[in-house]
């Protein structure tokens, strides 16, 4: 896989190529910017609107105070936006050619990291619930093995439906490949 | 007045330098891409010291002393 060569992870094998990394869909990280988005509209809107409906709070003393109240508030929208983005992209799936690695990112002192070999995967079943994921195609994922972990969820993936299908095939590859030849 | 005013603006700038150091962490200890990983740092740092340097001088202008009178 090409599209993949520059990709490495902690704990990849020699010879264990990496075949596809999934990260939650788009419009999921989209609902957690929403709120940001919000305001940083207020905070825009603050800077067009209160210097010529309020001028005694911005001119004179106040000015420093405002502009600086205005500078914190940016700076910590702009650092919450990116602890955001960093669990998202952090929090990732990775299918190789020989398991399953589940990276689950919560914040940043929370980091949970699961693998299944992919032979063991006994079951895969995805589940797409509510409106948007229906419009937009994503959903959960639960793959169950007999291992020591034995249920890994996807959560909020894009095309769950081809995921599942490209597990079992993958899936039905390793078991081949495990078989004893006669 | 000012003094008081600095230690808690000191400590504000010591919580978002903290933060930030982890972000940079997290982003380069379990980034899988590293060009991307470089890019995002890259970002995060310039935008995060100008968004600083902004604030600090904007801190520096306020007259605590005014005000308070």
């Amino acid at each position: 896989m090409p599209l993949f060569n520059k990709y490495h992870f902690r704990g990849q094998q020699e010879g264990e190529q990496i075949l596809f990394v999934l990260r939650r869909h788009w419009f999921d990280i989209l609902q957690q910017f929403f709120i940001l988005i919000v305001l940083l509209l207020i905070l825009l809107g603050g800077f067009v609107l209160i210097p010529p409906l309020f001028p005694h709070v911005t001119g004179g003393s106040f000015n420093s105070l405002f502009l600086f109240l205005q500078t914190l508030f940016l700076l910590f929208l702009w650092i919450q936006g990116f602890l955001i983005w960093v669990d998202y992209y952090l929090d990732v799936w990775i299918i190789t050619s020989e398991r399953i690695v589940g990276i689950d990112q919560r914040g940043l002192f929370v980091r949970h990291v699961s693998e299944m070999p992919l032979a063991r995967v006994q079951d895969v079943t995805n589940t797409v619930r509510g409106f948007f994921p229906t419009i937009l195609n994503y959903g959960n994922l639960h793959i169950q093995s007999a291992g020591e972990d034995p249920l890994m969820i996807f959560r909020n993936v894009s095309d769950p439906y081809q995921i599942r299908e490209t597990i079992m095939r993958l899936h039905r590859a390793a078991h081949e490949k495990k078989k004893p030849t006669a | 007045m000012t003094t008081l005013f600095g230690i808690l603006y000191a400590l504000i700038l010591i919580v978002i330098i903290v933060i930030g150091i982890f972000i940079i962490f997290h982003i380069i200890r379990y980034s899988l891409n590293r060009t991307l990983a470089t890019i995002l740092i890259l970002l995060f740092i310039s935008v995060t010291c100008v968004l600083l340097l902004l604030n600090f001088s904007a801190f520096s202008t306020i007259p605590f002393n005014h005000l308070f009178s």
